[in-house]
């Protein structure tokens, strides 16, 4: 029979929390689907969905991968840090569709407030 | 009458109007196009003015497309079909077109004018002198083009003639492009009650003429050629624009496509020859299977009142020659017109293209066969397009007027040009159709080109005016030729009974809204001969885009009273709420009453305006810049604040600083002259009252970010020395000759060593070790930590060798430096760089300096060891943990 230390000690491993990642997600997907509701922009309810879609694709997917690098900054502080990448990649991707589509919706808010 | 009279004109003046249009390549001429085609025919040979408005793309794909601007003949092609058109019809007939260029926006070349006297030679030099130098467009923007001429058409059909028949001849050589806007823009082309639909509901024929090439830059998809297709008529291979099935009220449109530049003429003229009622017939190449040695047959039937032929690539030394049916031969040279039997030949030639007609303006041809001798060989081949005239007309009547609440009969009457009624047993078979409000009624045969019918025009809503459409198509004997349709439509108003008024407007039609605004028309009615009558506005049904809102119907007053035989006009006017895109389309329900107030008679009379906002372009184009810029700016800015905050560090009154004299060997390291590596009193306080976040923390190696440039990269985090050479725990361990290390914000996680640069004998390195951490929950705990930390450290060898290589680096640009630092004692150490280095950075090795640390660590005396504080130069009792300081943090020492 074998001794093992009697210190067993337990520690609070940190991770990013997934929900900045998953709500930036979702915003950026929102506002990419809105594109194809959006394509004619002589419709008023175009230019009423393209409004939340720049909100959405333009303002609420950069703030939501400003809050998940905030959260992933403190976790990584902690010495029993557990990076989770995948968040980073779903924050990267949202952020792209999210500013790509926002170009669009831009373009019809621009094209109503024109006329 | 006049109809026929004008297309008998256009038949036989076609033989003494010089040069026509030729074929062109028709060969994708839909259903829907033949019957657009012959739609306006109906339209030319019926009304007093036709309106052409030429668009010509100038988009930079045409220097790919049509380097050799081919267009520019082909315009002149068109102008001379037009213009022949013109002569044709006489006096009755004026034709105006004008000129113009689009690619992201419409630009007018030539305005308005009629193709009498100089206009035509105007538009033809405004087509030589612009078009080949109008290539450079950026877009190729339909809704530019099609908007445009149809302002245009509007406009100038409101100014000349508000009947005349309106025609786009729209040529493109590209698929839909507006950059990013591109489905923007085929949104607002396609969408119901969008702007193809605003040009159909206006009555404007657009003819698209599309000059498509399959291979090499400027080709077009199959996709995007569809999309023409179908905005020019509906719908193409499952792509569909505009309300579909396109409404029957609503105007011609086709499509007709080149697939080359040099084809660009045939097409053109293939256009001008179906406008003028011309059928497509056959399309062949000679020498070939149907023009065996350069003869081709033209078989004429009875009942046919001639054919065009156009020739492409006839040679200029042989001319061709024409064989009537009885054996007369006539050379065809420009120029050339001859009675031959009882029709008249006519022959011209330009720039290649040789036009000939035959045309029998008299009851149809006797039939027979025609032979056309090219005289093509196979080196030097002819291209034929042949198109037929069936050159019969409709003419739509009720004998009796349509009085409403009875039965009322309606006429056909099918006639040749000069009013010779077409007899049914010259064909094989001859169909006419009438359609009543959109409901197909049955006729009946009455006579030699007559049919007729009965049609009920009920009592209560009753339209104002029927809408009548009839087609004729008929199959030649014996060569079994398919004729038509020929069609024709009228709009005939209904008549009250004699003891009401007579209500004379057959339809609102009110001028386009632009941005906000309102447009007006008017009801005529004239009185009845028994007394006064009345008139009320009973209903109002309208339907408009969303955007318009609310639109309000308001004439002067709701009733209007109707004196006896008096001619009184009362105004409409139609206000939206708000400017929209679209069209207002609806209908009055008028409420009638007899003269003595015993019966009421309720008409519906449509109402129809189309409502554009105009779009601010400049505007646009900022405000999405503006946008877009926020949308960019906002996420940069967000993101370099989230590196601006997150790139800290975190410190608070238990941050404690250690640091314990070590030496490194590439084994690993060993405590100097002691046998534990860390103590206590290795540890201090960094002296921070409360928790915050610094972006920098001095000591014996200085802790520091780097903010990158990119915001959305990563911070970076440095252990920096000014003094000796750092290294940290982490790879790749040492940087920049020794001078950073690299670092992690939980400082927690790395321990650095602060080392002098100069190696012992034995190779090793003496030094300071450096830690960084909080005092949780002890100091007895952290040290444990920590040396078990540099215990479980591996890669001492790699770290030992890349420390070898940045002291190296740093020194061996200076060879003369190497060997003065081997001579150089202990106590002046060679810094990096060489000695003139080192005389510029002696302050940690020889002179006194200013200090790195505020609260240098305790060394045992006598100690060999680097000591950092020794070398400073500071005397005085070294600080120990159990010294009273002002700052002191309050945790560290404390339980």
């Amino acid at each position: 029979m074998t001794d093992f230390p009697a210190e067993v000690r337990t520690v609070d491993v940190r991770t990013v929390p997934w929900w900045p990642a998953a709500i930036t997600l979702v915003a950026a997907l929102l506002a990419a689907v809105l594109v194809p509701l959006t394509l004619d922009t002589s419709d008023i309810g175009s230019f009423r969905l393209s409004v939340v879609g720049y909100v959405l694709g333009a303002i609420v997917v950069p703030v939501g991968v400003a809050v998940h690098r905030f959260r992933r900054e403190e976790a990584k502080r902690s010495p029993y840090y557990d990076p989770r990448y995948a968040y980073d990649k779903i924050a990267a991707v949202a952020m792209a569709v999210g500013v790509l589509s926002s170009v669009w919706h831009a373009f019809v808010v621009a094209t109503e407030l024109a006329r | 009458m006049r109809g026929r009279a004008l297309l008998g004109a256009i038949l036989g003046l076609l033989l003494a109007a010089a040069p026509l249009s030729a074929a062109g390549q028709t060969g994708e001429l839909s259903d829907v196009g033949e019957r657009s085609f012959a739609d306006v025919a109906a339209c030319v040979a019926n009304s007093d003015t036709l309106l052409v408005s030429m668009v010509v793309d100038q988009s930079g794909s045409l220097q790919n497309t049509d380097p050799a601007n081919e267009r520019v003949g082909a315009v002149d092609t068109a102008i001379e079909a037009l213009e022949g058109l013109r002569q044709t019809a006489s006096a009755e007939l004026d034709v105006q077109m004008n000129l113009a260029v689009f690619d992201g926006s419409y630009e007018e070349l030539v305005g308005w004018g009629s193709l009498a006297g100089d206009h035509a030679q105007s538009l033809r030099d405004a087509a030589a002198r612009e078009l080949p130098v109008r290539n450079t467009g950026d877009f190729t923007d339909y809704r530019a083009a099609l908007s445009g001429a149809e302002r245009s058409l509007t406009s100038r059909s409101e100014a000349v003639d508000p009947d005349a028949c309106k025609v786009v001849l729209w040529f493109t050589d590209g698929r839909l492009d507006v950059g990013e806007s591109t489905q923007a823009a085929r949104a607002e082309l396609c969408a119901p009650q969008g702007i193809a639909d605003s040009l159909r509901g206006n009555h404007i024929a657009v003819v698209a003429l599309a000059l498509f090439t399959e291979q090499g830059r400027g080709a077009v998809s199959q996709e995007d050629a569809n999309l023409l297709r179908a905005v020019a008529e509906g719908s193409a291979d499952g792509v569909e624009c505009g309300t579909t099935p396109v409404p029957e009220s609503f105007s011609g449109r086709a499509y007709l496509r080149a697939s080359d530049a040099a084809a660009l003429r045939r097409v053109f003229a293939g256009a001008g020859t179906l406008i003028e009622g011309g059928q497509q017939a056959l399309s062949v190449t000679c020498p070939g299977q149907e023009c065996i040695e350069g003869q081709f047959r033209v078989p004429l039937d009875r009942g046919l009142s001639g054919f065009r032929l156009v020739l492409d690539g006839v040679q200029e030394d042989r001319p061709p020659v024409m064989r009537s049916p009885d054996g007369q031969a006539v050379e065809l040279v420009s120029g050339t017109a001859a009675e031959v039997g009882s029709g008249q030949l006519a022959a011209s030639t330009k720039e290649g293209l040789t036009v000939v007609d035959l045309t029998f303006a008299t009851g149809g041809s006797p039939g027979g066969s025609w032979v056309l001798d090219t005289h093509a060989t196979p080196q030097q081949v002819t291209v034929i397009d042949l198109y037929y005239f069936w050159g019969v007309g409709l003419e739509i009547r009720a004998p009796e007027g349509l009085t409403i609440g009875e039965s009322s009969p309606l006429q056909v009457l099918l006639s040749y040009a000069d009013g010779t009624p077409v007899d049914p047993a010259d064909y094989q078979s001859l169909a006419v159709r009438m359609q009543v409000g959109g409901q197909d009624v049955s006729l009946v045969p009455d006579g030699p080109g007559s049919y007729v019918t009965t049609h009920d025009v009920p009592a209560q809503d009753a339209p104002a005016a029927l809408e009548i459409g009839v087609t004729a198509e008929a199959v030649s004997s014996p060569s079994s030729v398919g004729l038509g349709p020929v069609s024709g439509s009228a709009r005939l108003q209904t008549v009250l009974p004699p003891s009401y008024a007579t209500l004379l407007t057959h339809e609102l039609r009110m001028p386009q809204i632009v941005g906000l605004g309102t447009t007006s028309g008017a009801l005529q009615f004239r009185g009845s001969e028994r007394g006064e009558t009345r008139v009320c506005v009973d209903d109002v049904r309208i339907a408009a885009p969303e955007l318009a809102g609310e639109v309000t119907v308001s004439t002067a007053g709701q009733c209007l009273a109707i004196p006896a035989n008096d001619e009184v006009t009362w105004p409409v006017e139609l206000s939206p709420a708000g400017a929209a895109d679209g069209r207002i389309q609806g209908s009055l329900v008028l409420s009638m009453t007899s003269v003595d107030s015993s019966d009421t008679i309720t008409v519906e009379v449509p109402v129809g305006a189309s409502m554009m906002r105009p779009v601010n372009e400049p505007l646009r184009w900022g405000l999405v810049a503006g946008l877009v810029l926020l949308g960019l700016l906002l996420p940069t800015a967000i993101a370099w604040l989230t590196n601006l905050l997150n790139g800290t560090f975190r410190v608070g009154p238990r941050t404690v600083l250690a640091e314990a004299p070590v030496r490194l060997t590439p084994q690993g390291l060993e405590p100097q002259a002691r046998t534990a590596l860390l103590t206590l009193d290795d540890f201090r306080g960094l002296g921070f009252a409360k928790e915050s976040r610094r972006s920098r923390i001095d000591g014996p190696v200085r802790l520091t970010r780097r903010l990158p440039l990119w915001p959305f990269g990563e911070v970076r985090y440095e252990a920096v020395t000014d003094d000796g050479v750092v290294v940290s725990s982490l790879d790749p361990y040492t940087l920049k000759g020794g001078r950073r290390a690299p670092a992690v914000s939980n400082f927690g996680d790395v321990f650095f060593l602060r080392l002098r640069p100069s190696p012992n004998e034995d190779g090793s390195y003496d030094g300071l070790l450096v830690i960084v951490d909080t005092d949780d929950p002890d100091l007895s705990t952290v040290i444990r930590r920590r040396e078990d930390q540099v215990q479980r450290f591996r890669d001492w060898s790699a770290l030992y060798e890349r420390l070898e290589e940045q002291v190296r680096q740093d020194v061996e640009p200076e060879p003369a430096a190497v060997a003065t630092r081997k001579s150089a004692s202990p106590s002046a150490p060679v810094g990096p760089g060489g000695p003139s280095d080192a005389e510029a950075r002696p302050s940690l090795w020889d002179e006194p300096r200013s200090s790195l640390w505020e609260d240098p660590p305790t060394r045992p005396e006598g100690d060999s060891v680097w000591d950092p504080g020794a070398d400073s130069g500071r005397s005085g009792p070294a600080p120990s943990r159990d010294r009273e300081r002002s700052d002191k943090p309050r945790s560290i020492f404390d339980d």
